[in-house]
């Protein structure tokens, strides 16, 4: 599973890298690979970060099924006027 | 299957089409269920508020743009006959740089409400009085002395980059830079968005448009003044009333600033007139509050429009560099687009936003967008429908007219050639459902006003806007009165006819008519939890809550009617607002009214209600605006001529209201690109602050915005909606500016296009 990281969580926890490896059927369980491998990732992506999967993008993302998604992509949350 | 309507509805002798058929109440046009009250004078608004013993405020504001704050002398204001309280940021609660959640910063935030020990714009709060008369309050807060020691401002972006320039914030550390900053910064924030190799691919480009663009601070304008009224009690719970965008929104902010938990205040909406995301936060509650904690007597504080131009709002201006390639065909090969954005004096502006909306109607494999959140000493920026797309679209859009007059070609055949379809995937990564920018654009090449000759000195310019829209949590409760009408309960705050798109989803789910339900805002204690109104995301989720609830108020009256008739519920169904028994023809269908009578017998009271997350299904918006425009050559004197809206709305619950907000957004965005701007002295002092020096566009500037509905149906709403209110403002300014330049035959880069600007391009 490929996971993508915004720039300020890729420059803070990753070295630079904004493309990540992850395995999991559920986003949490991804979430928990990316966490032991960066240590703080996660909470990190739990302020103000959206999750892009396919066609939606989730805020308050959570156990989402992820065992048919080709990519996971993290950006900033939805805000809006 | 989409459709394109309002135009078609003047069609004399005009057949409804299969999908119209399909509701009774959706689509239709009925009277506003608040319109009577709103029209006769009788709604009340945050500033109508009336309470027994209720004290006046008013607020020390700084006369400095930048300056730290050494001593506050409230003495004498303090002895003047009937002020019974002064507060400062001491009075609020403690909190640190790291009191954050994902939506707001509370330390900044309680920075902003009331000044620390820096004053960071001209106009921000340092101190606030409570008085038994509006002119006693006024003239205490006159006679508070403020020592400074004066810094220099920092008022635009390229102040603020250089170096050795003063530093606004010393706990703001660039973020997103390759390597950790270390030193503070008035550059908060660096954001990335990357699809593909944009720098490799430029070199396949054979034509490039390559520029920069700039824009300024301007202000949602909203009519109605920031007001509220609290009350605190000596129990230590707290009511206020005020107008906002969102009363849970409200509590939770005016708890964490004044120390207290959240289910000890209460929140009761009033009408609001005029947010457009400006009354997505707060200024004046936990002063109101805190000021009541400290009298025993309620407070009201309502804001004059010159506070609300020096300290509220506004939105970002910024600067654009927008780098895009094609080749000869006018297919897009590449395009790259660097975002500078004020965010005031906190950080956080829109410019990720700008970043992910910039490019999103087009189908480009390689795009990168870069982004800098940049402090300046002015207001902190506050949401403005669309939030950070009308400058990142006013650059894209005015760079793909400038490609098209290369290529000779027309430019919405260059859209049409690039535009995003079901499948493509845009810069930040999602891949598009059923979208209608395809439709919008063909229903602009099909229109009449596409087809109009134009003068000497006119222009015709075009432009496209996108906007995400959003879920999020929504609450809703369905009531059945005794007299078998219907009470229809949210927690949104009403900003743009949603009373009436929720009683219509209502009524059409239940199958009864739209004046047997009443629709209410409810305050915070009397519905649960809802995000605030805003990011086109309420006739969409919160529409959804109350179809859910109005089902699970049809589930209880089968139920209901089946005990009745003594039946099993399984043989009862809903049809056209009645409860049937499908296998027994001898027993009449029972209505809502008859239900309603029934109620008591059968179990009690009966309603229905419904607490969701909408995470999905929240339809991308897209619109195409045309905008035609004179130019006097002799003043540089713009006037838009003709001005036509179009968009893809998913399906319009109530078309009048979704006419209005496309041309609401329309009329703001043309505001933005002709006129509006924020004009500061030397000083950092805002010079024009009301609105014959600040010009929003009015009806005789105006001519009457015509609107195209394109509606292709959104797949994750059981009516097929999309948000609206976001998308229509982020075309304007590009659909001007091209306007302007075709007009003159000279590129116009720098909003607002005042007549001088004009001038001295056509000499």
């Amino acid at each position: 599973m490929k996971v993508f990281i915004p720039s300020q969580i890729a420059n803070g926890y990753t070295n630079g890298l904004h493309e990540l490896n992850a395995e999991g059927e559920k986003l949490d369980q991804v979430i928990r690979s990316l966490d032991d491998q960066y240590p703080g990732i996660k909470n990190a992506l739990s302020e103000g970060f959206a999750c892009a999967l396919e066609n939606e993008i989730i805020h308050d993302w959570f156990d989402e099924d992820i065992k048919d998604v080709k990519s996971v992509r993290f950006i900033p949350a939805i805000e809006g006027g | 299957m989409s459709s394109v309507r309002t135009e078609e509805l003047t069609r004399p002798n005009r057949k409804a089409t299969e999908e119209e058929n399909k509701f009774k109440v959706i689509g239709t046009r009925p009277v506003r269920p608040d319109g009577i009250d709103k029209v006769t004078g009788k709604a009340n608004f945050g500033a109508d508020i009336v309470l027994n013993g209720m004290l006046y405020g008013a607020i020390h504001r700084s006369k400095h743009a930048h300056a730290l704050i050494k001593k506050v002398d409230v003495s004498k204001a303090l002895k003047l006959e009937g002020v019974k309280s002064i507060i400062t940021h001491s009075d609020l609660a403690t909190l640190k740089p790291t009191d954050k959640n994902s939506n707001v910063n509370f330390f900044d935030l309680a920075r902003n409400v009331l000044a620390k020990d820096k004053v960071l714009y001209d106009g921000h709060a340092i101190a606030a009085v409570a008085a038994i008369s509006q002119t006693i309050a006024n003239e205490a807060a006159r006679l508070i002395e403020v020592e400074y020691k004066i810094l220099k401002p920092v008022m635009n972006i390229k102040t603020a980059e250089k170096k050795n320039t003063p530093i606004i914030d010393k706990n703001i550390f660039t973020e997103g830079l390759k390597e950790p900053a270390k030193k503070p910064s008035n550059i908060a924030k660096k954001v990335e968005f990357l699809l593909g190799d944009p720098d490799k691919t430029f070199e396949q480009a054979e034509i490039v448009v390559d520029r920069k663009y700039s824009t300024q601070t301007v202000h949602q304008g909203y009519i109605e003044p920031h007001a509220c009224a609290a009350s605190y009690t000596k129990d230590n719970q707290a009511t206020i009333w005020c107008s906002s965008q969102g009363a849970f929104m409200v509590r939770a902010y005016t708890a964490k600033l004044c120390g207290l938990e959240t289910s000890k205040i209460k929140v009761i909406p009033a009408e609001i007139g005029g947010g457009f995301g400006g009354k997505t936060t707060i200024y004046l509650e936990p002063l109101a509050v805190k000021l009541s904690e400290k009298t025993g007597r309620p407070v009201k504080i309502v804001m004059n429009r010159t506070e609300v131009m020096r300290a509220t709002g506004p939105t970002s201006g910024g600067t654009a560099h927008v780098k895009l390639g094609a080749d000869k065909k006018g297919n897009f090969i590449a395009g790259l687009i660097e975002l500078k954005y004020e965010a005031g004096a906190f950080a956080g502006s829109p410019v990720g936003l700008g970043c992910m909306t910039a490019f999103a109607p087009y189908n480009l494999k390689h795009v990168k967008c870069t982004g800098w959140d940049v402090l300046v000493n002015r207001p902190k920026a506050a949401a403005y429908r669309a939030p950070g797309a009308p400058v990142a679209a006013f650059a894209v859009e005015s760079a793909i007219d400038e490609l098209a007059s290369k290529l000779q070609m027309d430019p919405i055949h260059l859209r049409l050639k690039n535009c995003a379809t079901e499948g493509t995937t845009a810069p930040y990564g999602v891949t598009f459902d059923k979208i209608g920018h395809k439709e919008c654009l063909e229903a602009a090449l099909n229109s009449n006003h596409y087809r109009k000759k134009l003068k000497p000195y006119q222009g015709r310019g075009i432009a496209s806007g996108f906007w995400f829209n959003i879920g999020g949590n929504s609450s809703a409760e369905i009531m059945i009165n005794e007299d078998g009408n219907v009470t229809v309960a949210t927690g949104n705050p009403d900003i743009g006819g949603s009373r009436a798109s929720m009683a219509m989803m209502a009524a059409e789910t239940l199958g009864i008519n739209m004046e047997n339900v009443k629709p209410i805002v409810a305050d915070t204690e009397s519905i649960p939890y809802s995000d605030l109104t805003g990011g086109s995301r309420v006739t969409f989720a919160t529409g959804k809550a109350v179809i859910e609830a109005a089902e699970d108020m049809i589930t209880e009256m089968c139920k209901r009617a089946a005990k009745f008739w003594k039946v099993d519920p399984a043989q009862v169904e809903w049809k056209n607002g009645k409860a049937i028994c499908i296998e027994r023809t001898d027993i009449e269908p029972m209505s809502m009214k008859q239900i309603a009578k029934i109620a008591f017998k059968t179990g009690g009271a009966i309603s229905g209600k419904a607490n969701i997350n909408v995470k999905k299904g929240a339809g991308p918006g897209f619109g195409l605006h045309i905008c035609d425009v004179e130019v006097d050559p002799e003043t540089g004197r713009v006037t838009v001529l003709k001005y036509t809206a179009i968009q893809d709305v998913g399906k319009a619950i109530h078309p009048s209201y979704v006419e209005g907000q496309l041309q609401g957004g329309a009329a703001q965005g043309i505001g933005w690109a002709l006129n509006e701007e924020y004009v500061y002295s030397k000083d950092g002092n805002l010079m024009n602050t009301g609105f014959l020096d600040y010009r929003i566009p009015v009806a005789s500037d105006l001519p009457m915005i015509e609107t195209i509905l394109v509606e292709v149906p959104n797949p994750g709403h059981p009516f097929g909606v999309r948000g609206v209110g976001e998308t229509p403002i982020v075309p304007p300014l590009g659909a001007v500016a091209n306007a302007v330049s075709n007009a003159i035959g000279r590129r116009m880069t720098d909003l607002p296009l005042n007549p001088i600007k004009i001038l001295s391009e056509i000499g």
